[in-house]
């Protein structure tokens, strides 16, 4: 089974989001392992800016050649900005998860909402079932 | 439940390959390989890809009855084409709904059915029934799916990559042809036709000779940029094509009528097949329902089973989304719906739910992609 990377200093949610908070400023996208799953992403559909997000509620979608997977938010907040580059070229997702293919920046609501989030450690364990699963 | 997962005999080299392995049908089957659904799609349509279509079945009808009998189990004529040829068709129930779509090769003294990985047992079963109560010129049905492999070699490139391991030359074998030959030194035989709208072949051989000539199609075609090419790729090859995924398009409630495969259909024949009777009567009344092709407008892309509406966006749906998804070579979201007939038509607008939204679409011509190479 392939190994997927899984940074240290982000948090995540189940549903395979990462966020990396830096003050009150969140940046979200989506995990190695949810790039790896959904395989050649054509188009990800992303909120504006100034849209309310909502922790675990749905914030977009990521359209797969074989599928359509909906984004859950990992943090309640606003949308601050919108990573454009993706739109020219979906396939970032694939390439950068963490990188250049981030998906969007929020102001946090509420700080202790990240408490609710697995740590990198958990995420593994996470995806490992879910593989021993498969 | 993996290991209830039936194997090809190329299995290990998928997985050697890399290759992203999903249940279908009942089989572990590469969905794609690590370069992915796009480049092995992007491969097919500019040099060539190799698919293993192993898990599908292979089954022979052997005896003096075997045209016969073979016949009546399918929609097409096979009296109409000569031995060393073969045709595309419906396998219906006697209600006229499609039990498979298969390809049929008339051999010299026998006829070779080949059917689809989920509906290799069903079929089975169908066609061991038909037979006990077959009281034509005798003939004998067998199992050849284990002891054969078959490999999907397509692109405008294929027969580059394997005419010097044939020992016939592949350019007398014409499209829904087929040679019985050797290959590497061993039997096999080889057909012009594919899945993708590509030129390319189909290739049976033994099963234990399949790695081996799976090895050296690969080596000799690397260079070029050819690739393995998994079952997301086939699928969106075949759905640029607008050809029928049993499954999608294809199921006990859709008659061949109904799905665009009336061209697969000999109503008039005199030998009676399964299905005629009821075919026959659904064309006479009127068919009820038809396959359309529609390219949705934006990027959200349509899915199986979603509502099709007409442009006004309200009422009753029109029918529902059979297959639906992302054409690489056109770079826009297309996709297969059946819908009431003459509800709509070329070049109206329609509406799909996509996920509770309302997503424009335009009724097109099929097929969606119109550069194959296939001949």
């Amino acid at each position: 089974m392939a190994s997927h990377e899984i940074p240290g200093d982000l948090r995540y949610t189940k549903e395979h989001e990462w966020v990396k908070v830096d003050g009150t400023v969140a940046m979200i996208g989506v995990t190695d392992f949810a790039q790896a799953s959904l395989g050649d992403v054509v188009f990800v559909e992303l909120p504006q800016v100034g849209d309310a997000l909502t922790q675990n509620e749905p914030f977009g979608s990521v359209e797969a050649v074989k599928a359509v997977s909906d984004l859950f938010s990992p943090v309640s907040g606003e949308v601050s900005a919108v990573n454009e580059g993706i739109e020219n070229d979906p396939s970032v997702v694939n390439r950068s998860p963490y990188g250049d293919g981030w998906m969007i920046k929020a102001s946090l609501s509420d700080a202790s909402e990240l408490d609710d989030l697995m740590s990198a450690e958990e995420y593994a364990a996470h995806v490992a079932g879910l593989e021993q699963g498969a | 439940m993996g290991d209830a997962l039936k194997r090809t005999p190329l299995h290990a080299r998928h997985v050697e390959l890399g290759g992203k392995m999903v249940p279908f049908g009942g089989w572990d089957m590469p969905l794609h390989y690590p370069p992915g659904i796009l480049q092995e799609h992007q491969a097919v349509r500019s040099v060539a890809g190799l698919f293993d279509v192993s898990h599908m079945g292979r089954y022979f009808v052997r005896g003096p009855g075997a045209l016969a009998f073979a016949n009546h189990l399918i929609a097409n004529n096979l009296a109409k084409i000569e031995p060393g040829r073969l045709l595309y068709t419906a396998m219906c129930n006697q209600g006229g709904g499609v039990l498979d779509d298969v390809t049929v090769y008339r051999l010299d003294h026998e006829v070779m059915l080949v059917v689809n990985a989920s509906n290799r047992a069903r079929i089975w079963e169908w066609a061991t029934e038909r037979l006990a109560e077959w009281s034509g010129p005798a003939a004998s049905l067998h199992d050849e799916s284990a002891e054969l492999g078959q490999l999907a070699l397509q692109g405008p490139r294929a027969q580059e990559f394997v005419a010097a391991a044939v020992a016939h030359d592949l350019d007398s074998v014409g499209y829904y042809q087929f040679a019985e030959t050797t290959l590497l030194g061993k039997r096999a035989l080889i057909s012009r036709n594919g899945y993708t709208g590509e030129d390319g072949f189909e290739i049976y051989l033994p099963a234990d000779h399949v790695g081996a000539v799976w090895d050296a199609i690969l080596d000799a075609g690397r260079e070029a940029g050819m690739l393995p090419a998994g079952l997301g790729c086939r699928d969106t090859l075949r759905l640029e094509m607008a050809y029928c995924l049993y499954g999608n398009e294809l199921s006990l409630d859709v008659s061949p009528l109904e799905a665009g495969l009336g061209w697969t259909v000999k109503l008039k024949q005199s030998e009676p097949f399964l299905g005629q009777d009821s075919l026959r009567a659904q064309k006479d009344a009127g068919i009820p329902r038809q396959l359309i092709g529609f390219q949705v407008e934006g990027k959200r892309l349509a899915r199986p089973g979603q509502g099709i509406f007409t442009g006004a966006g309200e009422g009753e749906p029109i029918g529902h989304v059979t297959s639906g998804g992302f054409s690489p070579s056109l770079q826009v979201g297309i996709g297969l719906g059946l819908v009431r007939t003459e509800s709509v038509s070329s070049g109206d607008t329609i509406e799909i739910d996509v996920r509770g939204a309302r997503v424009a679409a335009t009724v097109v011509e099929r097929p969606f992609y119109k550069q194959g190479s296939h001949r």
